[in-house]
């Protein structure tokens, strides 16, 4: 038995690294180094993700049938054959966008107190 | 990217550190991944250097430092976790295979005394041994199906596997306690009452198993292992209350005789074959570990 018969909702909350190594997957298959170039550019810098993290939580992640790996190449001459590239599943699909969908519920109660930077001069304005 | 030789020699430095702190993983761990973690670090490595030069690199390595302290502890957490639940199931395996022989042995044992072939008090001494340990490996049989199934089972199949452990496990304690008292019906009652919890469980973890379907294979061997026992037993008891002379005593065995003479059989059988399948799970599921 895997963690893939859990529901979507069981997933929830991800940890950050789960929901930034989903977030660098959702515009497409991708390898190691990609996801941790990816991660770091989503984050604007502030998250540089190590290879432990990452490929401890691409382990957990195949297990809970969240992404899956892809034989699929972009292009295969100028890519390192070695490489092993994931990409999302429709369960990964489906977790990120009801956890997104629960931190910009999070964010809108954060809004509703004034707890935003663009809410308060909103709010001031 | 630059690659092998054209490495400047702080990042193959850097590059051979790395690779000595990944024999830390667990081995399965570091067989799957350990030459993509070296890649991805060697080609993050390569770029901060470029960009940021030897400052950049020295933030990257506290970085990865505490990366590596922070994942190497928690593989291992999850791989002692996983071993240790996989090794439990594989035991519980085991357990039931021998509760399947140790319940033949201990009938054939049965029909020497009746013969009286030999020293009847040795019988009597390995018979009460072969029946005292049986809760014990039932009830181990019955936790590691439950660590096994768990996430997949049912309502029924789970109150069943817990009921079936701890009353075969309270059924052995206390013919531990009871070892020592002269009157026999007290033992007699623990002796009958272990294998009975058992066999009951067993038919409502098969019904369970029937209806989730998430026993590999075998999976109606359950049902019927503690199926034919318990229906056995229902037959005597009605059959001794409406008509005495139809069972056993009085002349050739009748089919509820029969059954009641085969049931334990069965259940042993089941119990067995179940036994081989938990093990082979726990098994695979170990080297998978």
């Amino acid at each position: 038995m895997t963690d893939s018969t859990q529901s979507s909702e069981d997933h929830l909350p991800l940890t950050p690294a789960v929901f930034n190594i989903l977030m660098a997957l959702a515009d497409g298959e991708n390898h190691g180094y990609g996801i941790m170039l990816d991660v770091e550019a989503n984050t604007s810098g502030s998250v540089q993700m190590g290879p432990g993290t990452l490929y401890g939580s691409i382990k957990r992640m195949l297990k809970a049938s969240l992404i899956e790996e892809s034989d699929e190449r972009p292009d295969p001459e100028l890519d390192d054959q070695r490489r092993r590239y994931y990409r999302l599943t429709g369960a990964g699909q489906r977790v990120l966008r009801l956890e997104a969908e629960r931190l910009a519920s999070q964010v809108a109660v954060a809004r509703a107190k004034n707890l935003l930077a663009d809410a308060v001069v909103g709010g001031r304005g | 990217m630059i690659t092998g030789m054209g490495d400047a020699r702080i990042v193959r430095l850097s590059l051979r550190v790395y690779s000595l702190l990944l024999a830390s993983y667990p081995q399965s761990f570091r067989q799957q991944y350990s030459a993509h973690m070296l890649q991805a670090f060697g080609d993050y490595t390569r770029r901060v250097y470029l960009q940021r030069g030897l400052p950049g690199l020295l933030w990257w390595w506290a970085l990865t430092l505490f990366d590596f302290l922070n994942s190497v502890v928690e593989e291992h957490l999850q791989m002692i976790t996983s071993t240790t639940k996989e090794k439990f199931i594989r035991l519980g395996g085991w357990a039931w295979m021998l509760a399947g022989v140790n319940m033949f042995v201990a009938i054939a044992f049965g029909g020497f005394y009746e013969t009286s072939f030999g020293s009847t008090r040795a019988y009597e001494s390995i018979q009460a041994v072969l029946w005292t340990a049986l809760p014990l490996l039932l009830s181990n049989g019955f936790f590691a199906l439950r660590a096994k199934y768990r996430e997949s089972m049912g309502s029924l199949g789970n109150i069943a596997l817990i009921l079936g452990g701890s009353l075969s496990l309270v059924s052995f304690i206390a013919l531990l306690a009871t070892a020592a008292l002269t009157s026999n019906d007290a033992v007699c009652v623990f002796f009958i009452f272990g294998p009975m919890v058992a066999m009951i469980a067993m038919m409502l973890f098969g019904i369970d198993a029937l209806r989730e379907r998430y026993l590999p294979r075998w999976g109606s061997f359950p049902f019927i292992a503690g199926l034919i026992p318990v229906l056995a037993f229902i037959a005597q008891i009605a059959a001794e209350n409406s008509s005495p002379q139809i069972t056993s005593g009085t002349g050739n065995p009748t089919l509820i005789d029969q059954l009641l003479e085969y049931a334990p059989l069965i259940f042993g059988v089941g119990v067995f074959l179940i036994g081989y399948m938990l093990q082979g799970e726990g098994k695979a599921a170990e080297k998978a570990v």
